[in-house]
């Protein structure tokens, strides 16, 4: 594991082994124990990473960093009841400009990319990067394609990518590194409810093949 | 009032930021010096 500090105020545990649903389970966990220690404003769960961002600089960073380790050690994993979404994906084309580069990455065909990135049913594991934007976990490691060497300047709202291990969908426009192989049309983030974010952590989400353009 | 017609990646308008709002995917953002923001502020009458 390895946690650092981030300025005075924070500070970012990351937890040891494999970026799978157990060890997010347990990242959970500890989300929900430390947002309610009095000097945290915010615990706030990554990938397999978990950031508690204080009112104050902390005092006794030692024992903090003590506490961290224990939780990990001793947490159970949350299991979190989400709710289970389905988005249509329009596989290629103008949303989908980088199929082509996972093709020639994987030596997989385009049907078959498309079957193993709609066959899963993912988990958010956690928000970040933009806005409402879920990080996902699940995909079939055989159409993992490594960030692009020139990051795309703008790319829309609703892209779905591909990046390394990872896959999710743009919750606005703007620049990504990551391979886009399709579109889909959802609302993941609205300033004006309560609630801003469409998901939350342990929701699902499955991609449904709507079309595919070659 | 300021329009804004066109943005790049690394163009951004600063306030004072916002906290308690990380897990939703929301950066604290905001202005590096709040006192200079403040006081530029207050000295164009804003």
């Amino acid at each position: 594991m390895n946690i650092s500090l981030l300025g005075t105020s924070a500070i970012l545990f990351e937890a040891p082994g494999l970026m799978d649903i157990r060890h997010q389970r347990r990242i959970w966990s500890m989300a929900r124990r430390f947002s309610s220690w009095p000097d945290v404003s915010e615990a706030v769960p990554g990938m397999t990473n978990l950031m508690l961002a204080f009112k104050q600089p902390p005092a006794d960073i030692e024992g903090l960093i003590c506490a961290l380790r224990e939780a990990w050690e001793q947490e159970a994993e949350l299991e979190i009841a989400g709710r289970q979404i389905e988005l249509p994906v329009t596989y290629g084309g103008d949303g989908g400009p980088h199929l082509v580069d996972v093709v020639a990455h994987t030596g997989l065909s385009i049907d078959e990319i498309v079957h193993l990135h709609a066959a899963p049913l993912y988990t958010v594991y956690a928000l970040g990067s933009h806005p409402g934007y879920c990080y996902l976990g699940g995909m079939d490691p055989r159409i993992a394609t490594p960030r692009r060497k020139v990051p795309v300047v703008r790319l829309p709202g609703g892209s779905v990518s591909i990046g390394g291990a990872q896959t999710g969908v743009s919750a606005s426009a703007g620049p990504s590194g990551w391979s886009t192989i399709g579109h889909t049309e959802m609302i993941f983030f609205d300033s004006s409810k309560m609630q801003p974010a469409s998901f939350s952590p342990g929701d699902m989400i499955r991609f449904r093949i709507d079309k595919v353009i070659k | 009032m300021i329009e804004i017609l066109a943005t790049g990646a690394l163009s951004t308008v600063q306030d004072l930021g916002r906290t308690g709002s990380l897990r939703f995917g929301v950066g604290t953002s905001g202005a590096m010096d709040d006192l200079a923001l403040a006081i530029g502020n207050i000295l164009l009458g804003n």
